[in-house]
């Protein structure tokens, strides 16, 4: 939950902390923690008071509200939430042959954002089942690197968890670290993320396969998997692949279409801005233009209008027209399936 | 990785027992997070070669506990007594129910009369010394508690209350080291505690100057 806050309260720059990404403990645990505050907008009059700095200030904590990826539970994290919540249930007392869940689709649609809100959820609900126990892991996530091999995979597991590997260390070592702890730390929800790295067509590809399934057979968790457009890409090809298709419940995800969620989510995003000169409804009324710019792409959608929202605070316009829309660049997927300039 | 950068806390952590070892509290925080002790003792040593003495601020990052309370807690592996090596095992004094580490048992036994030195002076009291060859005043000799091991079973056999005097006579009579005179332990069942493996004899030694006429024929325990 976001809570108001003063206009005036000093900006909290964020400490250097090199490990603050989702792929490490301390970077998960941030995220779930992290509760941003809203700034208050502030009258005219209010405004013209401020001194110069406190007016820097104030601009300074609504830009950093705009850089902010404001999570909008659209149907598909709404639907990873609900599946991913009835497959953890499901495989409470499963001692093998757990089934997990994998979220396809192209690039921008919200794949990363609805796994990660499965497993904040989850991770949420947790705590508060058992309070005051600070050693419990209920959720890994790890992303599957580039040529990824089945060391690879496991490092990236012992990494999250904060354990050193050595060099020399070989794979068995890091696989029973690795699985010693999480099953000593509770683990009840593994995230794969990039899943698209992996070529069943491979020889390492199929090793880091197998390597993932020792995993779920080692570790009494749900496992959850998100990639690219993984179905097209041969993962339920061959024998390994028809095990993964048998075990694995596939959510696609695609493009918005422009429909009433569309025009729900553009609405969600106009409430979140803070400009002082924008009229609610503005975005709203520009009714094809949005989806047509952005391809349906929630994540192009969301980078126009807070790039957009930026411009117009640095700028002092304080509000967004069709005109500063369409100076935002937008990545190249977006603009060659639109048309760019429109 | 940059060789200055901390490590990220290990997922488990074990409380340090107060005079415990650094060696053994890694391996105690090691087998907590099924790692390989030797592997975490080098991965807690300073980067980039990860040699040498094991880092305490690495130690504390790792445990997410303060280093200089790591550094209080944690011995040193030197004995709480003297400060020298420690070379004996440990030893629970269950008054404190902590774990202690001495170097030897006279250390303790030190410690343990430091504590009260009233008791010290009541199993020990001052004695005044005189030359038992010339008579001569050799001045007020104090006494400290004292441990002999390993002594040879002749003397064993031979050193108690009574025939302290016999000990005296087997020594050398060209001795030219320091003289002890022993005073035995009188708490301590007849003066002597000994075991075949570990001939030892308990009690108070007593160094005190000589006089250079009385040197041959009177040194009796060294």
């Amino acid at each position: 939950m976001t809570a108001p806050h003063g206009p005036l309260t000093p900006f909290a720059d964020r400490p250097e902390e090199p490990e603050r990404h989702l792929t490490s403990l301390v970077g998960w645990r941030a995220f779930i923690d992290d509760q941003p505050v809203i700034p208050v907008l502030l009258t005219a009059a209010e405004r013209a008071a401020l001194s110069p700095a406190e007016l820097a200030r104030y601009d300074e904590n609504r830009l950093d509200h705009h850089t902010r990826l404001l999570v909008v539970a659209t149907s598909t994290v709404q639907h990873t939430v609900t599946c991913g919540r009835r497959l953890i249930l499901l495989n409470r007392h499963a001692v093998s042959a757990r089934r997990g869940l994998i979220v396809s689709g192209p690039a921008g649609t919200g794949k990363t954002t609805s796994i990660t809100q499965l497993g904040r959820a989850h991770e949420l609900l947790d705590r508060a089942r058992h309070p005051g126990v600070s050693d419990r892991i209920p959720v890994v996530y790890i992303t599957v690197p580039p040529a990824a091999t089945a060391r690879m995979v496991a490092v990236g597991f012992a990494r999250f968890l904060g354990l050193p590997v050595r060099v020399r260390s070989n794979i068995t070592d890091i696989l029973e670290t690795v699985c010693g702890v999480l099953a000593g730390a509770r683990v009840s929800l593994v995230l794969v993320d990039e899943l698209h790295n992996i070529s069943l067509a491979t020889r390492s590809g199929a090793e880091v396969a197998d390597t993932l399934k020792y995993f779920s057979e080692r570790i009494p968790a749900t496992f959850i998997y998100a990639g690219i457009s993984v179905e097209r890409e041969g993962l339920f090809n061959g024998t390994r692949g028809q095990q993964i298709a048998g075990r694995f419940t596939l959510i696609p995800t695609a493009p918005l279409p422009y429909n009433t969620e569309w025009q729900g989510l553009v609405a969600t995003l106009e409430n979140s801005l803070r400009l002082h000169d924008h009229r609610p409804g503005s975005l709203t009324a520009l009714d094809r233009y949005l989806p047509d710019r952005t391809g349906g792409m929630i994540g192009s959608l969301s980078h126009l209008i807070r790039g957009a929202a930026l411009d117009a605070i640095l700028s002092g316009s304080e509000k967004i027209t069709k005109q500063s829309l369409k100076a935002i660049p937008l990545d190249h997927s977006s603009e060659s399936d639109g048309q760019p300039g429109r | 990785m940059t060789g200055a950068r901390l490590p990220a806390r290990l997922p488990f952590d074990v409380r340090p027992r107060h005079g415990e070892s650094v060696d053994s509290y890694v391996d105690r925080l090691a087998r907590a997070n099924h790692l390989k002790p030797a592997d975490l003792h080098a991965y807690l040593r300073p980067p980039p070669r990860h040699t040498g003495r094991l880092s305490l601020e690495r130690l504390a990052a790792a445990t997410g506990r303060d280093a200089s309370l790591l550094r209080r807690i944690l011995g040193r592996g030197r004995c709480i007594g003297c400060d020298g090596h420690v070379i004996t095992s440990r030893i629970a004094t269950p008054v404190t129910g902590r774990s202690a580490r001495w170097c030897s048992q006279q250390c303790r036994e030190t410690a343990r009369l430091r504590r009260g030195p009233d008791r010290a002076r009541e199993l020990w009291p001052p004695v005044t010394l005189d030359c038992r060859q010339c008579g001569k005043h050799l001045g007020v000799g104090k006494r400290s508690p004292v441990v002999l091991k390993h002594l040879p079973e002749r003397l064993l056999q031979r050193v108690s209350p009574t025939r302290l005097r016999g000990l005296r006579e087997s020594t050398p009579r060209n001795c030219q080291r320091a003289p002890t005179q022993m005073v035995l332990n009188p708490l301590s069942h007849g003066g002597l505690r000994a075991t075949p493996g570990h001939p030892t004899a308990e009690g108070s030694a007593l160094t005190a100057p000589i006089c250079r006429d009385a040197l041959v024929g009177t040194v009796w325990v060294w």
